[in-house]
């Protein structure tokens, strides 16, 4: 008896309390509701209040300018928890709320994909700033992607190595969806060039010793080292292939833009060579007031998952601005039309939803990220 | 034959790190019959403890090392009081599940505490002490082999020459028995601990010196991975438990060479299976004491 | 005589009760409870397979979560490659679930408890990472589009495959409390208790423990193509080891070896850190400590709490039970 009437109360706590949360959600009808969805919490939080701020941000200079249609614009921070299934339960909520009329988010690709069926269903705009898995956005006519597909990144990349005069290239990749599509698209497109792509290695995440796998790498005599790794893994990689007394150039897509890369690498991680969208140290003009204004409010730099997320509020406000009224296959059409000169460079869109970026080239250099000439 | 050498000087980098927490593993093993699950989390705590001894104190490896020593000896000495002394009678699993709990515990704290990202550490002995036909051994690599030699004679004379030692051995042999002979089991028991946690906790110092890195979850795969090579070399014996951390470290680089670092978990995990199934007492331990 | 009758009328009434709030659940809540409640009920078949093998049969498994993965692929890349019907997925991911445990049983089932714990942690692993490199599983990129079960000729609403999951986890607990009761059972207690006393009874210790290996991995695999059906997005990085801790924790503080311990559990386990939001940075750290200290002050979890020794919560079930009397009288 007492255990099922304890588990009576457990229930009706817990779904009571559940209650009470669920009716504080529900907010004033005359403002335009906007869900974010970033990990606040996780492994992830790092990128996901990177997100919060420079969308919370772009609310308020949207506010400031007396908000769109004439309406106000208010944000509905939600948090995934860089977890596919809390991702999805998020996702829920969201699409349960009837006052809220589309979503940015989330950041990584796992927790975008594990949303998307739900988004789709319920025919809600999903702009997801940074996942740029290849099958994101041709998943539902209802996603975009900011960062740009790895497609044109990978080309950007490969490009950059063969000028270079690279010929033989090895890759060292995070084995997740991200590392993965990257070595594919880099290393076909390298190969597309007339280059020589001697080994593609993958290592698991939380991974701490690469000598092995850059011992086997030095064997294979490559010009250069490709390496699909965030900044942690990067400048990991860096210190041991310097251990090792290898001298080779290293490439990297992007990911290791991060003050911790050089303050881990140290002397290491000098003349890396990378590329960014965004660049505080060299914004053109959209970005400048983005910049000054994010260190005005946060005192600190932006990163560039951020300036994605940013971007990705602005092009869907804007949207809804040409579109003329809440009605979301209009919208869609329009940001499927963006042509918009965003902070992290010019925006448009191909026909799956991926924008169509540029890239800029960056280099280690005196233990500073400068641009590359 | 640059690579053969060179990934040879990798694993046995590697391998002094697994062999020093074999040896943690060991110590545990042979008084108690058990396995501290957190093992790795100590592993951790050590790291942990130089980082900030080196961040907020003074960059120095010596106090480093006094300091781990002392954090993973007291840290041990209270997981024992409490998974092992304080439910003394409850059921083994009840001990290892505890100790489960007290490792998630303790990773999530610091990663609370810390921030989950990994963080740069100081360097200490990172010149080149030689290089020949392109093979680089720098003086952290010497330096991590010269300190598993002398925990691993400290150790010994420790067990054979000393009273407490002879206690540890009594203990192993049959715990009730030696009650009944007059020994402090209990004090016996959380002294080996104890000493297996501080044994755990320099292995971490020396893994965040050697990477540069420090993180919340860096203990968790040294963790296992070093149970494997513990098993591996034979668990009831700690000249077993170096050479099968060596030989762990060994064959997972050479395994990275031959198939791909993608793999290079499933490699220490495998052998592990296949030597519990076939020489479940690994390859130098004693039958008797691998109780199955 | 007269206090057992009353005690059993009570129950059924109690459980009846909790039936209705589980059953309307969907009419009062949005589809984000729904979500939720849908993960706890997986949790709790997840948790209540563990409790097989730990709290029953005094087996320590680490790599639960293993099994788990196996079931949740199988029913994913037969509904995606195939396009097999859901019963069908099911029933093949309990199945290939159910042959793997066999499989790891039979390798390590003769091993003492750490060495089981470890060898099976390890062989979740072992799965994870050879799913992870993998092109038939799509490797990392984890499979999409996984369609939700179809009848009367169009796919199921979420409401629907809810009540689905509820009529599954009804039925598997009560199995298992059946099981717990059967001669089975009993035999399988003697077995965890002592060991030795059992062989000498000549009770084929390795059989039995054998078919709750079965039987729990059987469990774990239907609960993992629920999971997959349900979100309609699996990746292996799902299925790491924090996932094994967590079915771990949820039966160390509802209960090993009681059917309601882990039921209790995995409920409160699951659904308190997605209320309190304060909590959610805390999650992990309270699996973690709710261990080590259920494991030290109340060794048979929440259920085993004798909560009449409790002064108000004594007082308050007096009340309740008078009222009950009452009402009855």
């Amino acid at each position: 008896m007492k255990k099922v009437f304890m588990f009576l109360m457990v229930v009706v706590l817990l779904f009571s309390i559940a209650a009470c949360g669920e009716k504080t959600s529900s907010g004033s009808k005359d403002k335009i509701r906007i869900a974010l969805t970033a990990p606040l919490t996780g492994n992830q939080a790092k990128y996901g209040e990177s997100f919060k701020n420079t969308v919370s941000l772009a609310c308020k200079q949207w506010n400031d300018k007396g908000g769109v249609l004439g309406r106000e614009l208010e944000l509905v921070i939600n948090d995934s928890a860089g977890d596919s299934a809390q991702a999805a339960s998020v996702a829920q909520k969201v699409v349960s709320d009837s006052s809220i009329f589309a979503q940015v988010g989330d950041f990584s690709a796992p927790c975008s994909m594990a949303a998307q069926p739900i988004y789709d269903a319920a025919k809600m705009i999903q702009i997801a700033p940074t996942c740029s898995a290849v099958t994101f956005a041709r998943g539902s006519k209802w996603s975009f992607q900011i960062v740009g597909n790895q497609v044109l990144q990978g080309r950007f990349m490969a490009q950059w190595m063969f000028d270079e005069g690279v010929r033989k290239v090895a890759m060292l990749y995070l084995n997740n969806d991200w590392g993965v599509s990257v070595k594919d698209y880099v290393g076909d497109i390298f190969k597309e060039l007339g280059g020589e792509v001697v080994l593609q290695e993958p290592y698991s995440d939380g991974e701490t010793d690469f000598s092995a796998a850059l011992t086997k790498a030095r064997d294979a005599n490559p010009d250069a080292l490709f390496i699909a790794s965030y900044y942690n893994d990067g400048a990991a990689i860096c210190i041991q292939r310097a251990n090792l007394g290898w001298e080779i150039p290293v490439y990297n897509p992007g990911t290791v833009y991060s003050p911790e890369f050089l303050e881990i690498g140290g002397s290491a991680v000098e003349g890396v060579l990378t590329n960014v969208g965004f660049f505080p140290d060299d914004p053109g003009p959209a970005a400048a007031t983005f910049v000054e204004e994010y260190k005005n409010l946060y005192k600190s730099d932006p990163d560039y998952y951020g300036a994605c997320a940013y971007d990705a509020f602005n092009v869907l406000v804007e949207a809804i601005k040409r579109a003329g009224e809440l009605d979301n296959e209009k919208v869609r059409e329009e940001i499927a039309a963006t042509d918009y000169e965003g902070v992290t460079g010019n925006i448009t869109f191909d026909e799956n939803g991926d924008a169509l970026k540029t890239y800029i080239k960056i280099i280690v250099k005196d233990g500073k990220f400068t641009a590359y000439r | 034959m640059t690579m053969f050498f060179q990934q040879l000087v990798n694993g046995i980098t590697q391998g002094g790190l697994y062999a020093l927490l074999a040896i943690a593993y060991s110590l545990v093993y042979g008084v108690m019959g058990l396995v501290n699950f957190s093992t790795g989390s100590i592993y951790m705590l050590g790291a942990m403890s130089s980082w900030l001894v080196c961040k907020y104190i003074i960059e120095s490896f010596w106090l480093s090392v006094l300091i781990s020593f002392g954090v993973g000896f007291v840290v041990a000495f209270v997981l024992e009081k409490i998974a092992f002394s304080a439910i003394r009678g409850a059921t083994r699993i009840a001990s290892l599940i505890c100790t489960i709990g007290f490792s998630q515990f303790i990773n999530e704290a610091v990663a609370l505490i810390f921030g989950k990202a990994t963080q740069g550490m100081s360097t200490f002995f990172d010149q080149e002490l030689f290089a020949f036909l392109g093979v680089h051994i720098s003086v952290m690599q010497a330096v991590l082999v010269v300190t598993v030699i002398i925990i691993l004679v400290a150790l010994q004379f420790f067990v054979y020459r000393t009273r407490i030692g002879l206690a540890i051995r009594t203990v192993s042999m049959d715990e009730k028995t030696a009650g009944l002979m007059g020994i402090n089991v209990n004090r016996t028991i959380s002294i080996a601990f104890s000493l297996s946690g501080a044994c755990a906790a320099i292995a971490g110092l020396m893994g965040a010196v050697y990477y540069r890195s420090f993180s919340a979850y860096m203990g968790w795969m040294p963790g296992i991975k070093s149970f494997s090579a513990a098993v591996f070399g034979g668990l009831s014996s700690m000249p077993g438990a170096i050479l099968g951390g060596y030989l762990m470290g060994i064959i997972e680089n050479f395994g990275v060479q031959v198939f791909s670092t993608g793999y290079r978990d499933v490699i220490s995990f495998i052998v592990m299976i296949v030597f519990l199934l076939v020489r479940p007492q690994g390859i130098l331990g004693s039958k008797k004491k691998v109780k199955l | 005589m007269e206090r057992k009758r009353y005690s059993k009328y009570n129950r059924l009434l109690v459980a009846l009760a909790a039936l209705i709030i589980v059953l309307i659940l969907p009419y009062v809540f949005s589809g984000y409870i729904l979500q939720i409640a849908v993960y706890a009920y997986i949790y709790i078949l997840l948790a209540s397979s563990l409790n097989l093998l730990i709290g029953y049969a005094g087996i320590f498994s680490m790599g639960h979560v293993g099994f788990y993965c196996v079931g949740a692929y199988t029913s994913a890349l037969l509904a995606t490659k195939l396009d097999m019907p859901f019963v069908i997925c099911f029933f093949a991911a309990g199945l290939l679930a159910a042959l793997a445990g066999a499989f790891v049983g039979f390798v390590a089932l003769r091993l003492n408890d750490i060495f089981f714990a470890f060898a099976t942690m390890g062989l979740s692993e072992v799965i994870r990472i050879v799913i992870q490199n993998s092109d038939f599983t799509n490797g990392t990129l984890g499979v999409t589009g996984i369609p939700l079960p179809e009848w009367f000729g169009r796919s199921m609403n979420r409401e629907e495959f809810y009540y689905l999951v509820v009529v599954i986890v009804v039925i598997v607990v009560v199995l298992i409390s059946k099981l717990a009761k059967s001669h089975t059972g009993r035999t399988l207690a003697m077995i965890r208790d002592d060991q030795n006393a059992a062989a000498s009874l000549g009770v084929n210790i390795f059989k039995y423990k054998m078919m709750v290996m079965v039987l729990s991995c059987f469990i774990a695999g239907l609960a993992g193509s629920l999971y997959a059906t349900f979100i309609q997005y699996i990746n292996a990085s799902n299925f790491g080891i924090t996932v094994s801790i967590n079915i771990i924790a949820m039966v160390a503080i509802g209960g090993m070896g009681t059917v309601s311990g882990p039921v209790i559990g995995a409920i409160l386990l699951q659904l308190l850190p997605e209320y309190i939001r304060f909590l959610s940075n805390f999650r992990q750290i309270i699996y973690g400590a709710a261990i080590v200290i259920s494991i030290m002050f109340a060794p048979k979890g929440l259920v085993g709490i004798r909560w009449r020794r409790i002064k108000l919560i004594d007082q308050l079930c007096c009340l309740f039970e008078t009222k009950l009397n009452n009402e009855e009288s």
